[in-house]
């Protein structure tokens, strides 16, 4: 994913979620994915920049979102060194950490079934994105 | 893909993460007003619109499974009705406006408060969005009118947090919201019973009344003026006396008296 279309995406996720979807759902999933795909330090500018839309747009304190992003990147970071970071449920793991960490910070009341599907969601793009990942190898 | 240590990415994520930290800090100081000002220009009607469409999506009329060659029409006059509405939407927001001012003015709330009309943005998670103007502060109550003949002024909720034009609301529902509140009797006007009304997420309890007062499902719950908030404002009705574990405090399962619409007017208390 290049970082245009990830910054799009968030811009999009941003209007949608909070009026369409629930505050805080897909954004742990995209950044997660945006991580995969590039090295750590080239990422980290784009994330900030991403969280800044997020607020923005969602009406947060500024920086929030950008704090939440830049965590999941450490977070995504140190896992990974230990253990493989396309397994199912780590993966999924890591994007309901993202959704708990958002949600506690915006102190928003817990939201069961949006933490299930982005559970769920998340669970199979790995898959996607394993099965993508073999055919670039290949 | 993260797969090796990296010791160049450590610093520039402490810096990242020290600037967010920084920006957090500025804008809760109101330092950002103006940026948000700006982005919410374009940004709140686009997320209006997209509240308004959820609404209009998850509508139960709209599961109803029509037959195939009337959709066509359907649609096309679903259309039109968009088109319609859009027209009368500025004229309806006024008339609501006026109409719910009209009724807060004949609720039996006292004639020196002052109100403000503001109207809802977004809902989610125990907080609403409401549009904000110059004279919004933290802890103002907002108040609507029940649909009910009594025509009470209720309670929809706190101002948290005011950022840009927009103001955000905790309702009663909100796990971190805590009310003072009495309860009195439809018919009497005599207070009966005093608690706290908290959130619980999902659901509203009125705790902390004493055994010994008489509490009763159908009581009315309303805000007792103390916490910063003016006082007589309807928060809800006992649905339930729950089973308490001690003798001294019983408690009871809250019916929210408010609901609060994207679109909706509704009135900031600025002077009580």
């Amino acid at each position: 994913m290049s970082t245009r279309t990830f910054l799009f995406v968030s811009l999009i996720l941003a209007f949608l979620q909070g009026t369409f979807l629930p505050s805080s759902f897909l954004e742990g999933l995209l950044v997660l994915m945006y991580l995969l795909d590039r090295k750590p330090k080239e990422s980290l500018a784009p994330l900030f920049f991403s969280g800044l839309i997020f607020d923005l747009v969602g009406s947060n304190l500024l920086g929030l979102t950008s704090a939440v992003f830049l965590g999941q990147a450490l977070v995504v970071y140190l896992v990974s060194l230990r253990f493989p970071i396309t397994h199912p449920l780590i993966f999924a793991g890591i994007v309901l950490f993202e959704i708990f960490s958002r949600n506690f910070l915006l102190n928003l009341s817990p939201n069961t079934p949006a933490l299930v599907v982005a559970f769920l969601i998340s669970v199979f793009s790995v898959k996607f994105f394993r099965i993508r990942q073999g055919l670039y190898l290949r | 893909m993260f797969k090796r240590a990296e010791s160049s990415f450590l610093p520039p994520l402490l810096i990242l993460s020290f600037l967010s930290v920084l920006l957090v800090l500025a804008s809760q100081r109101g330092m950002f007003s103006p940026v948000y000002k700006i982005s919410q220009t374009v940004s709140s009607p686009i997320k209006e619109k997209l509240s308004r469409t959820k609404e209009l999506l998850f509508t139960p009329i709209k599961s109803v499974t029509l037959a195939q060659d009337k959709m066509d029409q359907l649609l096309l006059l679903e259309e039109e009705n968009v088109k319609l509405s859009s027209l009368v939407a500025s004229l309806l927001a006024v008339k609501d406006e006026n109409e719910k001012m009209r009724q807060l003015l004949s609720a039996p709330l006292d004639p020196s408060w002052k109100f403000s009309p503001t109207r809802v943005v977004a809902e989610n998670g125990g907080y609403i969005k409401i549009t904000g103007s110059s004279n919004v502060k933290v802890g103002m109550a907002v108040a609507t009118v029940s649909s009910e003949e009594q025509k009470a002024g209720v309670l929809v909720g706190r101002v948290v947090e005011v950022l840009g034009n927009e103001v955000k609301v905790q309702t009663p529902i909100h796990k971190d919201s805590k009310i003072a509140a009495v309860t009195r009797s439809k018919e009497e006007r005599g207070n009966l019973a005093s608690g706290i009304v908290e959130g619980l997420g999902d659901r509203v309890v009125l705790d902390q009344v004493l055994a010994t007062e008489d509490l009763q499902v159908g009581d009315l719950v309303l805000t007792s003026g103390e916490g910063n908030l003016p006082p007589g404002l309807l928060i809800g009705q006992v649905s339930e006396i729950l089973d308490s574990e001690n003798n001294v405090w019983k408690s009871a399962l809250v019916r929210g008296a408010a609901s609060s619409r994207i679109g909706e007017t509704l009135f900031l208390v600025t002077e009580y």
